[in-house]
């Protein structure tokens, strides 16, 4: 069926815009992919996939990243549990295609984690998760923007109770 | 629209911190409130980071938060040249690396050998603890604080403690599960422990009834004195190094290589049961690995079936072929070390370094269990029993059944749950030597077992010696096997080809080995006075 010829689909975000896309690249996500097969073949070639959960730009990004991953292969739920275990690497291209702001990051994970792509998601986390490594305390909440509400006591008992986190 | 970490949903955030290091929790629970509740106590989050950084352990009754702690604290110690030093660090670096040792990857079926010498699994705790202790940085306090290194170094008064001090042995008992012996307790060449080592194992008064003449405290515990295995491991190493046998994968692997299947269960079998085993079992292969081959069935007799239900009790994985390592002086400079000319030496003072030269001989031992009792205090005692071949000399199927001597022995738990090893020789129907050793890691580890041979009869002029063995292939004897086949040799000759590519490799270069494996011995230690040839 599928592989008889390239089939298109066209996606809509929630601000109402559409992207026709390859079959094959909407596939990435796990959720398009079985609303698919539920709907079938002919619903989807005449009428547009809403993605309620995902703006325009947000889906533009997701779909860059399923057209330059599309050819990748999709990993079973073994490969998966052994891959995650391993060190946090991310390709060249994933982190380039990840420098973007921290909204745009968070809502690209969201977005991810909604259409069940869950390669990108583990890129996304991965990237937000180097943002923190190897951080101080001050130095996370610089990057993230968070407001220290611990009174002076609090902080300084928690800072003794992790000293073991602590670079000496 | 999301705009700060915080107000992420939790599943997600605990996706991204899943992906974050150890020690990265213990500061970002510092950073607010939030991350502190979601953090601190957060023990599922803790065992994503855990099974990200850790082998997966054989339990999950483990205290996963205080884990990731300890680990991040022992790299900490590791690190820090200063906190090295502290005499606090290695009661907490024993602990947690024992611990670390514990939890490692115990052989599955599913994960067969895949190189014939390699007998123990990749595990990534042993390969963090190699990236944190390895001896050519500054951890060498850690595992080189045992009275032998520091008499050697002057440091400590030259007079033993009454009973093994605790840092002494924690130390030793570290650098026996690192397995990879350190020979020189500084950078000069002058620095060598070689000859502290020699002094400790050929001294016959650490040989005592208290000890069972065995690699244990002298107070009949029956404690497992890490200090003595320590010296065996040493002064055996110093002599597999010393005739150029360290480049061998079978020897490699285990004494070239740190914490390299020190573990308890991290012996792989081989062939694998119901795997395909034995590639390049061809002809002459007549003894061919459990469950496979027409040989079995013809065989599957009583004997066999009852030979298989006590393998499966066994707890030690005992039946097998071993490789074992014995050294030995020369009986003249033995006695001359340990009976001198107006012999003052206070009972509390060690004798002087030494180092007169040993010879070694490396012996096939083809073993299996014969039944499995139970002690007093529930624990299984296993009973065994087989032959062994010294691999010196000329090997042809002639089977010269002088070389092959009968061998008999028991394994069991010690009080404090380590793994002991008493064997036998016997020639002529009469046992002549026997030996007692440790299991390094506990039971199946892929390490082997380490200690001492001397006298049966506790002569009391000796002799004694270090002796090692470990296991490499499951083929173990039957009642009717009376030769060493070429397949026992696999696991010991396989990686030539491989090393022979290594550009690495160059200790064969110009004298390949062949099956003879003479392994470089002269003909004066075939002529050995002691007879040792049929050990």
């Amino acid at each position: 069926m599928s592989d008889t010829k390239v089939t298109k689909v066209v996606l809509q975000s929630n601000d109402g815009t559409t992207i026709e896309v390859d079959r094959v690249v909407a596939e990435r996500s796990m959720l398009i992919k079985n609303l698919i097969e539920d709907l079938g073949d002919e619903s989807v070639t005449t009428s547009a996939i809403p993605i309620p959960n995902v703006n325009d730009p947000v889906l533009r990004k997701v779909v860059e990243w399923c057209e330059k991953h599309r050819g990748d292969s999709l990993q079973s739920a073994e490969d998966e549990s052994e891959t995650r275990k391993k060190v946090t690497e991310i390709d060249e291209w994933d982190q380039k295609f990840m420098q973007v702001d921290q909204e745009m990051l968070f809502e690209i994970i969201l977005a991810a984690n909604y259409l069940d792509i869950k390669a990108l998601l583990d890129v996304g986390c991965k990237t937000v998760a180097n943002m923190i490594k190897g951080k101080s305390p001050e130095e996370i909440r610089k990057t993230f923007n968070i407001t220290n509400d611990f009174t002076p006591e609090e902080e300084e008992q928690i800072r003794r109770e992790n000293e073991w986190a602590e670079d000496r | 629209m999301v705009q700060y970490i915080t107000q992420l949903p939790a599943e997600i955030l605990h996706n991204i911190l899943g992906f974050v290091e150890p020690a990265d929790l213990g500061r970002l629970l510092q950073t607010c409130r939030y991350l502190y509740g979601f953090v601190d106590g957060n023990s599922a989050l803790c065992r994503d980071i855990y099974y990200r950084t850790l082998d997966e352990p054989a339990s999950n009754d483990v205290n996963w938060e205080q884990e990731l702690r300890d680990l991040v604290q022992l790299q900490r110690i590791c690190e820090d040249e200063d906190g090295l030093k502290k005499a606090t660090s290695l009661p907490f670096v024993y602990k947690t690396v024992t611990r670390i040792l514990r939890n490692a990857t115990k052989s599955t079926p599913s994960h067969p050998r895949v190189i014939h010498s390699l007998t123990y699994p990749p595990s990534r705790n042993a390969s963090i603890l190699s990236t944190l202790l390895t001896p050519s940085a500054s951890q060498i306090p850690l595992l080189t604080s045992s009275f032998l290194f520091s008499r050697a170094r002057g440091t400590s008064p030259p007079t033993l403690p009454p009973t093994p001090l605790p840092h002494h042995q924690q130390s030793a008992h570290l650098h026996c599960l690192y397995g990879s012996p350190i020979l020189k307790h500084g950078r000069t060449r002058s620095s060598s422990m070689y000859p502290f080592a020699c002094s400790k194992v050929y001294d016959l008064r650490e040989y005592t009834n208290g000890s069972m003449w065995g690699p244990f405290w002298n107070d009949g515990s029956g404690r497992v004195d890490w200090e003595k295995v320590e010296a065996v491991m040493m002064v055996i190493g110093g002599n597999i190094r010393g005739k150029g046998l360290e480049g061998l994968p079978v020897f490699e692997n285990f004494w070239g290589r740190g914490w390299g299947g020190s573990w308890e269960g991290s012996y792989v079998p081989w062939p694998a049961k119901g795997e395909k085993g034995g590639e390049g079992c061809g002809e002459g292969c007549r003894y061919g690995a459990e469950g496979e081959g027409g040989e079995e069935v013809e065989e599957d007799d009583e004997e066999v079936r009852v030979m298989r239900g006590l393998k499966e009790r066994d707890p030690f994985g005992v039946s097998g072929t071993w490789l074992r390592v014995v050294c030995f002086l020369d009986y003249n400079d033995f006695f001359n070390y340990n009976f001198p000319v107006a012999d003052e030496l206070p009972s509390n003072v060690p004798r002087p370094a030494l180092d007169v030269g040993e010879a070694i001989r490396l012996i096939l031992m083809k073993v299996h269990v014969t039944s499995i009792e139970t002690s007093e205090n529930g624990s299984p005692i296993v009973h065994f029993t087989g032959f062994s071949r010294s691999l010196d000399g000329s090997w042809d199927d002639n089977a010269d059944s002088d070389l092959r001597v009968r061998v008999k022995g028991t394994v069991q738990y010690t009080p404090e749950g380590e793994v002991r090893w008493t064997s036998y020789s016997i020639f002529s129907g009469e046992e002549r030597w026997k030996s007692e050793g440790v299991q390094i890691g506990g039971a199946r580890s892929a390490r082997g077992v380490i200690g001492n041979w001397f006298d049966k009869d506790f002569d009391p002029h000796g002799p004694c010696g270090p002796t090692a063995f470990w296991k490499i292939s499951d083929r173990e004897a039957r009642a009717d096997d009376k030769q060493f086949l070429l397949h026992d040799f696999l696991p010991i000759v396989d990686g030539f080809e491989e090393d022979f590519d290594d550009p690495d490799f160059g200790a064969w270069t110009d004298e390949p080995p062949t099956l003879d494996i003479e392994f470089g011995f002269g003909a004066d230690l075939l002529h050995y006075p002691y007879d040792f040839g049929d050990l």
